[in-house]
């Protein structure tokens, strides 16, 4: 069987779609029996949300601080232990695919959104995506081990610090290298004539349950995704039941403004945001929901320092797409 | 754990939605690597680098000449490995390790993504990336 290698890059913006939705409290435990039985394809973003306040996590008792709000600080991630196993011989196996259940066909998603771009720059975006290799292209940032930017650096793993006066967040990160945001909560505005930065300025208040944080002064040096749709990760185009989606370059202004919401349920950080680009967009983009869960109180935050060695080595497609390789071509003879 | 209820199957399931996100990484492994080019190699293990976007380890492979050139091999990020289990002290800087690998689809010579890694003493570290 021939093997099957793809990671998709940096996309975690794929899957993320159109929708926000209210964080409804589910009721309570009696989903969580007669919804075992999860659907296959998950045709919205609200069928993903609901999927997600299913989680029996979610229904645990929510933390809170001696003020009353919830407390978010943890460190939250997405639980990757099940990908690894040692046996009494000292043998480990690490299999990125081995958390699905290939028996069974493999569930879909709700499509990857995109912003919707004023034309000069959709044919901006096309230019670069027409570029890529599969989902990979250096014009990522990414490849640069740049910050993340906002809301890209959102996907976990990530340590929050929670104090009356602000809220901290701690970015591990699986691709680039580490980096940190402070959310001042205090009441204090955004600088009158900020400098950008990769992460931005960020001032949060709570409403209700949720922590809402307004980020300005962010520079067009990151992207809002990568890499391209998929609804199955682990499988080459064509293969199984994965579909390319759209390949994605998510470029934007240093005029990008962004609306995030976190909300804790349980033991689940959910998060959702709004993007606003002036410059760029025709409308505000709204990011499909995501969800880290807490980690165990072992799991801490992790150095991941980020070396960029695998830039100069990324090939690009060519008409065939074929590609120069010394190892891959045939014996002339 | 042999009690499976609901819930328990629940939360497996949720899990899997949780993993579709980080089961993304830097690029694709075949806009660097070929994976119908495996080649093994023997040598000696000389460094580990746990570093993000990619873990990477060098050998230091004699050729037929006894000349010692330095060999690289990616991996994935560290935080995955770490999170399912899988240390950088599960790799031992001077032992002789047979790595398996693809090869650099650019014609990088030396460069592999590591499939596979195998101590003298026969047991084995295998990295798999899902699918095959």
């Amino acid at each position: 069987m021939r093997s099957h290698y793809i990671l998709q890059a940096a996309a975690v913006s794929t899957f993320f779609g159109l929708i926000s939705l209210p964080l409804e409290r589910p009721a309570a435990a009696q989903n969580s029996t007669q919804s075992a039985k999860l659907p296959d394809i998950v045709q919205s973003n609200e069928e993903l949300q609901k999927l997600y306040l299913q989680n029996p996590l979610a229904q645990m008792r929510t933390a809170r601080t001696s003020d009353g709000h919830p407390d978010l600080s943890g460190f939250w991630y997405n639980d990757l232990a099940n990908l690894g196993t040692r046996d009494a011989n000292g043998n480990v196996k690490f299999d990125l695919g081995g958390a699905r259940d290939r028996s069974k066909p493999p569930r879909k998603y709700p499509e990857p959104s995109e912003p919707s771009y004023k034309p000069e720059y959709a044919a901006k975006v096309k230019a670069i995506v027409e570029g890529q290799y599969g989902p990979t292209t250096t014009d990522d940032p990414n490849f640069d081990c740049l910050p993340s930017g906002v809301p890209r650096a959102s996907t976990g793993p990530l340590q929050i610090v929670q104090t009356p006066k602000m809220v901290v967040i701690l970015y591990e990160s699986n691709f680039v290298g580490e980096s940190f945001r402070v959310i001042y909560t205090d009441g204090r505005q955004h600088p009158k004539d900020p400098d950008t930065s990769y992460l931005g300025h960020s001032i949060g208040h709570w409403e209700g349950d949720t922590l809402v944080v307004d980020v300005t002064a962010l520079n067009d040096e990151t992207w809002l995704g990568g890499g391209q749709g998929h609804t199955e990760p682990g499988l080459e185009p064509g293969e199984g039941n994965h579909q390319i989606v759209e390949k994605l370059a998510l470029i934007h202004s240093d005029q990008e403004h962004v609306v995030e919401r976190y909300t804790r349920r349980g033991n689940v950080l959910f998060y959702q945001a709004t993007v606003e680009d002036p410059v760029m967009f025709t409308k505000p983009w709204v990011v499909t929901p995501r969800h880290l869960v807490l980690g165990g109180p072992n799991e801490e935050l992790f150095e991941t320092f980020c070396v960029s060695q695998d830039k100069e080595h990324i090939i690009k497609p060519t008409n065939q797409d074929s590609f120069s390789c010394n190892y891959c071509k045939k014996p002339s003879n | 754990m042999t009690k499976r209820n609901p819930h328990d199957l629940l939360l497996a399931a949720v899990a899997l939605l949780s993993v579709a996100i980080p089961a993304v990484a830097h690029h694709s492994v075949t806009a660097e690597f070929d994976p119908g080019k495996e080649f093994t190699v023997t040598g000696v293990l000389t460094k580990v680098l746990w570093v993000n976007p990619h873990v990477y380890w060098f050998l230091d492979v004699r050729d037929e000449s006894g000349k010692a050139e330095t060999w690289s091999f990616e991996g994935n990020p560290p935080g995955m490995y770490h999170r399912a289990g899988v240390r950088k002290d599960d790799w031992k800087i001077g032992e002789e390790i047979t790595v398996t690998a693809v090869a650099a689809k650019d014609g990088t010579k030396h460069l592999g993504f590591a499939k596979m890694f195998k101590y003298q003493d026969g047991h084995s570290i295998v990295l798999k990336v899902g699918g095959e």
